[in-house]
C-alpha cells in the first residue's frame, strides 16, 4: 500500500488549517482590542487594581497562547508546507531500501520535525538515511523492504515492496 | 502534518520559552499598570496644596476636614507641606512644592525680598491678588491687613509679630506655629498662587474654583 507523506490534497490541507490559526490570532488579538476598549470606557480609581490585575492576566495568557501558536504551531507547519511545495515540483529520487534501524528521537530539519530511517539500498547495499515528518503514522517495520520516494533526504511516499 | 498540541509539546515549550513567558507576564503588568495610573493619576485641577512657612502644625485635621468639603466639588487630594524658616533647604523645598501649591503662608521678609527687585512685576503675575471681589466672595468681614505692593493686596495677614490683639482676632495660630524661640518673630502672609488652575474666576488660566472654595473655608475655620 502506498503512502503519500506530500501531495497536492496534503498541502490544501496544510493551508486550511495555517488559515485557521491566523483566524484565531487574530480574533482573539480583536476580543483583547474589545477588553482594552471596556477597561479604558468603565475604570476609574475604585477600580484600577481589578483592571489591572484582570487585564495583565488576560494579556500574558493571549501572549503565551500567540508564542505557542506562532512558534510551534504557525512556523513548523508553515516551513513544511513550503518543503512539501519543493519536493513535489522537483525530481525525487526513488530506491528500494531495507530498513535496518528506525531512530527513537525526533530531530527539526528546514524548520519542521521529523524522524530518522535508515536502510541499504537492496541492489548496491548503499547506506541510505531518510527523514519523514515526525507526526506521520507509519508503521514501518525492520527488515522489510520499501520503495521509497524521497526529495533531499526526506521522505514524500513509500510503499512496501512484496 | 498534525499541529494539535500534546502534552509533551506543551510541557517543553514552557521549559523552552519559560524565559520569554515571565517577560510577556511582566510586560503585560506595565503595559497596563501604566496607562492606567496615568489616567486614574489625581491631576493638578484634583489637588488643594498648602505650603506654609512656619516652626510647625498645630492642627492637623485641616487636610482631612477641607477634603471632607470639598470632595463633592471634584477636590480628590489635599496636601500640606510644612518647613521651618530657618530650614537651610527651605528654597528647594518651595521649588518642589510651593510652587505648585494653591496656598503660600510666607514670611514677611521672604516677601519684601522676593516683591524688592525690579522684575516685581513680573512676580506679581505669579499671585492671585486678593481683589475686592474676591474678598466679598470668600470673606463675610474683611478685618485683614494685606501685603500690598503698588495698592495691590497680595499677601493677606495671617500673624502680626508686633500685634497681639490681630493675632487674637484671627486666630490661624490654631493651625500654625509661628514663633521659635531664638528666632526674631516675622509677620506672615497667605498668598494665592496664580500657578495653579483652581482660582476661577480671578486667574484667567484657571479651570475650577476649587482653591476660591478652599479660601472661603479657610478663613471662616480660624477667625
Amino acid at each position: 500500500m502506498e503512502i503519500s507523506l506530500m501531495s497536492l490534497g496534503e498541502i490544501k490541507a496544510l493551508k486550511k488549517k495555517r488559515t485557521a490559526l491566523w483566524v484565531f490570532l487574530i480574533g482573539t488579538l480583536l476580543a483583547l482590542a474589545v477588553f482594552v476598549l471596556l477597561a479604558y470606557l468603565f475604570q476609574n480609581r475604585p477600580t484600577q487594581t481589578i483592571w489591572i490585575a484582570f487585564g495583565t492576566v488576560l494579556t500574558s495568557i493571549w501572549l503565551i497562547v500567540a508564542a505557542y501558536v506562532i512558534l510551534k504551531m504557525l512556523s513548523p507547519l508553515s516551513h513544511y508546507l513550503k518543503f512539501s511545495k519543493t519536493a513535489l515540483s522537483r525530481k525525487r529520487q526513488i530506491n528500494a531500501v531495507r530498513v535496518d534501524s528506525l531512530g527513537s528521537g525526533i530531530e527539526t530539519y528546514d524548520g519542521f520535525k521529523t524522524r530518522l530511517l535508515e536502510g541499504k539500498e537492496i541492489d548496491e547495499l548503499t547506506l541510505m538515511h531518510y527523514r519523514y515528518e515526525a507526526s506521520a503514522d507509519l508503521d514501518l517495520k525492520i527488515g522489510h523492504v520499501y520503495e521509497i520516494e524521497a526529495f533531499d533526504g526526506v521522505i514524500v511516499r513509500m510503499r512496501e515492496k512484496a | 502534518m498534525k499541529i494539535a498540541p500534546n502534552k509533551k509539546d506543551l510541557g517543553d515549550f514552557f521549559v523552552t520559552w519559560g524565559w520569554l513567558l515571565l517577560l510577556f507576564i511582566g510586560l503585560s503588568y506595565v503595559v497596563w499598570y501604566w496607562p492606567i495610573s496615568t489616567l486614574d493619576s489625581i491631576k493638578d485641577y484634583e489637588q488643594i496644596n498648602f505650603f506654609f512657612e512656619s516652626y510647625g502644625l498645630n492642627d492637623n485635621t485641616l487636610q482631612s476636614d477641607l477634603l471632607a468639603d470639598l470632595q463633592g466639588k471634584g477636590v480628590a487630594e489635599v496636601n500640606l507641606y510644612d518647613y521651618a524658616p530657618t530650614d537651610a533647604s527651605l528654597t528647594s523645598y518651595y521649588d518642589k512644592f510651593g510652587a505648585a501649591s494653591d496656598f503660600l503662608v510666607l514670611t514677611g521678609n521672604d516677601l519684601d525680598a522676593m516683591f524688592a527687585s525690579s522684575a516685581s512685576t513680573s512676580v506679581a503675575s505669579e499671585f492671585v491678588p486678593f481683589s475686592s471681589a474676591l474678598r466679598t466672595a470668600t470673606m463675610p468681614t474683611d478685618d485683614y491687613e494685606y501685603f500690598q505692593v503698588s495698592a495691590v493686596s497680595y499677601g493677606l495677614k495671617v500673624y502680626d509679630a508686633a500685634e497681639v490683639s490681630y493675632n487674637a482676632a484671627h486666630p490661624f495660630d490654631k493651625l500654625l506655629d509661628f514663633t521659635s524661640s531664638g528666632t526674631a518673630g516675622d509677620s506672615y502672609y497667605l498668598l494665592l498662587n496664580a500657578q495653579t488652575p483652581n482660582f476661577k474666576p480671578y486667574d484667567a488660566d484657571a479651570i475650577t474654583s476649587n482653591a476660591v472654595e478652599a479660601l472661603r473655608y479657610f478663613l471662616a475655620e480660624y477667625r
